[in-house]
């Protein structure tokens, strides 16, 4: 059966080449239709890098519907990303990578820039640290004032912006991440 | 034109009849495989010393440890049954958090890449990633596809030729249309034959990792963590199949799979 669809296709082929009523082969490229999509679809959507967080990677959303947690978010369109597994909040590591895609290359990470969005109510335990603060001067010199700081992110499911500035242009990342307890998170290897 | 085509086609196909023909093994797949295995180990070798010159060697002795464990276990399943005598079967940890892949060179070198270690949780999932490169080796893959590379190059060449001959078509549009021909023969011949390979791959590591004792639902379990279907790459223009698809596959034959498991868990604990 494989060989006569192939015995076919090849003929097609041939046929298509040799017509003088069709100057051009019409055949139908799937990737032609896919290039002209794919230019439009990865513009500032969290393609043009790579994350991980605590060296658990930031992977495609596939089916939005079965995370119950993304229901009321206001902005559920722009999420298209999630954390692989859950992690602990402490001591968070972002680690990001340039993907040189030929359509939206931001060029070399320069800095970039994280953002918490808490999707449940979250119990934060703050603690007041001492801090120079140069936006307050008194005669010149900077005030010392009180701010409140967690070392943690607190247990809850957030969505995380992940914002990455690129020497040519940025992109940005919005993440459904679980935050859990230690004891819950999985590592094997 | 066409008599002097049709002997091109004919000697092609009888050469590749009688001097490339095997089959792969468990699938009995019929294969044309016209590189030796002294030249496939070499190729091997090769390609191994350009992918270490790239990325540095791991030293998470924990999972160097439990990679060979396991690849170790599944290469003797394969001693038994196969003859790979001219293998040199070794199983290396990379480090690149960002590359969620492992790679089967000719000739028996894995290279597993640390950005794959978030998505196993167990050893039976490590067995499915292990199984399935291993069976490329096995499998010969890498000097089939060079094989069917030689056949869809001609026939892009035979179609190129015909535009050539078409005076009706500007220099332009036949430039055009060559491109055309190149990029139908990737997205017709080249990877669908190469989406072929990973299925068979599927199928053969599983049945080989099943054998050495690990439970086959672990494939499943493995490829519903990855996205199922990507918008940025879709199956048409990869090398690779959607996980769905593999999962689909996988499911028709986890029933013999099962049995498999059963009766080999017993030999094996």
């Amino acid at each position: 059966m494989k060989k006569i669809a192939l015995g076919l296709i090849t003929l097609l082929m041939l046929q298509g080449c040799n017509s003088h009523d069709a100057k051009l082969i019409k055949t139908f490229l799937v990737n032609d239709v896919f290039k002209k999509y794919n230019n439009t679809t990865i513009a500032y959507e969290g393609y043009a890098f790579n994350a991980t967080l605590n060296d658990i990677p930031i992977i495609e959303i596939s089916n939005k519907d079965k995370i119950k947690s993304l229901e009321g978010y206001l902005d559920i369109a722009s999420v298209r990303w999630r954390l692989l597994k859950p992690i602990n909040g402490k001591d968070i590591k972002v680690q990001l990578q340039r993907r040189r895609i030929k359509e939206h290359d931001i060029g070399k990470i320069k800095s970039y820039e994280v953002k918490y969005n808490p999707l449940t109510e979250i119990k934060i335990e703050t603690k007041k640290i001492r801090v120079e603060d140069k936006s307050i001067l008194v005669n010149g010199s900077a005030m010392i004032i009180y701010k409140d700081v967690i070392d943690r992110v607190p247990v809850g499911d957030y969505v995380i912006s992940v914002t990455a500035r690129g020497s040519k242009n940025w992109d940005r990342k919005e993440v459904f991440v679980q935050i859990r307890e230690e004891d819950n998170v999985s590592k094997f290897l | 034109m066409f008599q002097s085509f049709f002997k091109y086609l004919l000697s092609l196909l009888l050469f590749f009849t009688f001097i490339g023909c095997s089959k792969a093994p468990i699938t009995n797949r019929n294969q044309i495989i016209t590189t030796d295995k002294s030249k496939e180990l070499a190729l091997g070798k090769k390609m191994s010393n350009r992918i270490l010159r790239r990325t540095t060697i791991s030293k998470n002795k924990k999972a160097i440890d439990i990679v060979n464990e396991v690849g170790m276990k599944i290469v003797k399943v394969v001693n038994q049954d196969y003859n790979t005598t001219n293998y040199e079967w070794k199983f290396t940890v990379l480090d690149d958090k960002f590359k969620a892949s492992a790679v089967c060179l000719p000739g028996g070198r894995v290279f597993i890449y640390s950005g794959l270690f978030p998505y196993l949780d167990n050893k039976d999932e490590l067995a499915v990633v292990l199984g399935h490169e291993i069976a490329h080796a096995l499998a010969r893959h890498k000097v089939e596809r060079k094989a069917s590379s030689i056949m869809s190059n001609f026939s892009a060449s035979i179609i190129k030729i015909l535009i050539d001959e078409d005076k009706s078509i500007l220099k332009i549009q036949k430039d055009r249309e060559k491109n055309r021909a190149d990029e139908m023969m990737k997205e017709w011949v080249v990877l669908p034959y190469s989406r072929t390979h990973e299925y068979e791959a599927d199928h053969i590591g599983l049945v080989l990792s099943t054998k050495a004792g690990y439970n086959p639902k672990a494939f499943l379990s493995f490829w519903r963590k990855f996205p199922q279907e990507s918008i940025v790459k879709p199956e048409y223009s990869s090398t690779h199949p959607t996980p769905v698809n593999r999962m689909k596959k996988i499911e028709a034959l986890m029933p013999s799979l099962m049995l498999l498991y059963n009766k080999d868990s017993k030999e094996h604990f």
